[in-house]
């Protein structure tokens, strides 16, 4: 479904991605973790074609740099930073659904799952939302594109714990041939979500694993954390 | 993201403000400055005025000498607020990361740049009638004689402005100081487009003097070698945004 081959980025002096080659078949969920600045965010961006590198990347056949507008059809994104769009949240799904071709009214039922009523708030300025209306708004987008291949980048970050379950639910109702392939640091959301994990190290893939294997490891490497405790009176 | 940029606009109205009260205030102070409002004519010597190429024009035809002097009024704050708008423009896209919403949707890399130019275009036209009406009452000029070969010679020479502005709009976006890139860059590159609709619309005053050439049919025969290059020049544009957009934008 989606196959990256020998894939090298460079900004400036910085090797993002250094031939990094991998395939993602149809049904799986996959998480890129790694440090910040090991390279899963640019390879992310790299398959929505919003960065040029060499190498090939397709999916579903359709090469990303030379047909994006046929790959991006099968394709749904979740940013992690909601961007700071100054129109009504109706016009925003209204554009978003024009450009998906779906209904507005998906997305309406989507974010009301989600927690968020986004009808009630449809004549609020989308800049000022709060960033777990933001992010609902957003994740309810994407889910109502019903596109087979969802990218999201920490999707659950801003969440709260019902919307998070309602996120988990909808997204166990895609069907088994969709393929979830996002970015995260947070342990618990890569054990829920994914059947598959690529750790990246200076722009390379440097594991490829179940979730347990890797994230257990990655637990025992890291050095003991001071912890903030509460105490009782 | 032609009607996403028309829609923000009509919601806040501030590039055709700010670019259109510059624009009016432009040409009003070029009034102001050269020509000042005085009526004064000049006698055109031997059937032939300074920078005339047409036919030879009557011995004793009098010209307003706001003829020479109105297609520059009209074409400088057209092309600054050009450089206002398009500044503006990208600089929302960039502020707000709509732009990244479009370039992950399945849509072509080339309908966003006609999008985005055709918002642009209508910018500077809205500008235009800003303008147009103020050179027309402060140099005199007859405007119902001229409207529609004006109309022909200023849409020509927005298309190219749009087009070109947008492609390098796209490309300066991203650079530290993009206003004075931006402008450094786009005006050099946009002087054919100028040059000929100043030339064009310097002839389109001048013909509505002469009895000949009243008629807008006319007018436009007069000047066609100048709509062919305004129209090779948009062709470039367009074809040069199309083809280069994509590139552009990308990381």
């Amino acid at each position: 479904m989606i196959d990256v081959l020998q894939v090298r980025k460079v900004f400036g002096k910085v090797v993002a991605l250094d031939g990094v080659s991998l395939t993602i078949d149809q049904g799986e969920r996959v998480a890129f973790v790694g440090a910040n600045g090991s390279g899963k965010t640019t390879l992310l961006r790299a398959i929505l074609g919003l960065v040029r590198f060499e190498g090939k990347i397709s999916v579903l056949g359709s090469d990303v740099s030379k047909e994006p507008e046929l790959a991006l059809r099968s394709i749904a994104y979740i940013p992690q930073i909601a961007p700071p769009i100054d129109a009504p949240v109706v016009e925003v799904i209204r554009a978003y659904a024009a450009l998906r071709d779906r209904p507005e009214e998906a997305t309406y039922e989507r974010a009301k799952r989600l927690g968020l009523d986004a009808g009630a708030c449809r004549r609020a300025r989308f800049r000022d939302l709060s960033g777990g209306m933001k992010q609902k708004l957003l994740a309810a987008m994407a889910l109502a594109t019903e596109a087979p291949i969802l990218v999201c980048d920490e999707p659950t970050a801003n969440l709260d714990g019902d919307a998070r379950a309602s996120f988990l639910e909808q997204l166990s109702e895609r069907p088994e041939s969709g393929v979830v392939v996002m970015c995260s640091h947070r342990p618990e959301e890569v054990r829920h979500l994914v059947g598959r994990v690529i750790e990246m190290a200076e722009g390379r893939v440097v594991r490829d694993a179940p979730p347990a294997e890797v994230l257990s490891s990655r637990e025992h490497a890291r050095p003991s954390e001071p912890r903030l405790k509460v105490v009782r009176p | 993201m032609c009607a996403k940029d028309l829609r923000i606009e009509l919601r806040t109205g501030e590039i055709v403000t700010t670019a259109g009260f510059f624009a009016a205030l432009v040409a009003i102070l070029a009034a102001v400055s050269f020509y000042g409002g005085v009526t004064a004519e000049v006698e055109v010597d031997g059937g032939h005025l300074r920078g005339w190429e047409g036919p030879p024009l009557p011995a004793k035809a009098l010209l307003r000498i706001a003829v020479q002097i109105a297609p520059g009024a009209i074409w400088l704050p057209v092309a600054f607020a050009s450089i206002l708008a398009l500044a503006r423009t990208w600089q929302r896209e960039r502020e707000e990361g709509a732009l990244t919403g479009l370039l992950v949707s399945p849509i072509p890399r080339a309908s966003i740049f006609l999008g985005k130019a055709m918002g642009v275009m209508a910018f500077v036209v809205a500008v235009e009638c800003i303008v147009v009406p103020i050179v027309a009452l402060m140099f005199h000029v007859d405007l119902p004689d001229v409207l529609a070969s004006l109309t022909v010679v200023l849409l020509l020479g927005t298309v190219g402005v749009a087009a070109t502005g947008t492609l390098f709009g796209a490309m300066t976006v991203r650079t530290r100081a993009r206003d004075l890139v931006l402008a450094s860059v786009l005006f050099p590159l946009l002087s054919p487009a100028l040059l000929s609709g100043v030339a064009a619309t310097h002839q389109v005053l001048t013909l509505a003097h002469h009895p000949e050439f009243v008629t807008v049919g006319a007018q436009l025969a007069e000047i066609r070698d100048y709509l062919v290059l305004l129209g090779l020049f948009d062709l470039l544009a367009l074809g040069g945004g199309l083809a280069l957009f994509g590139a552009l934008v990308d990381d």
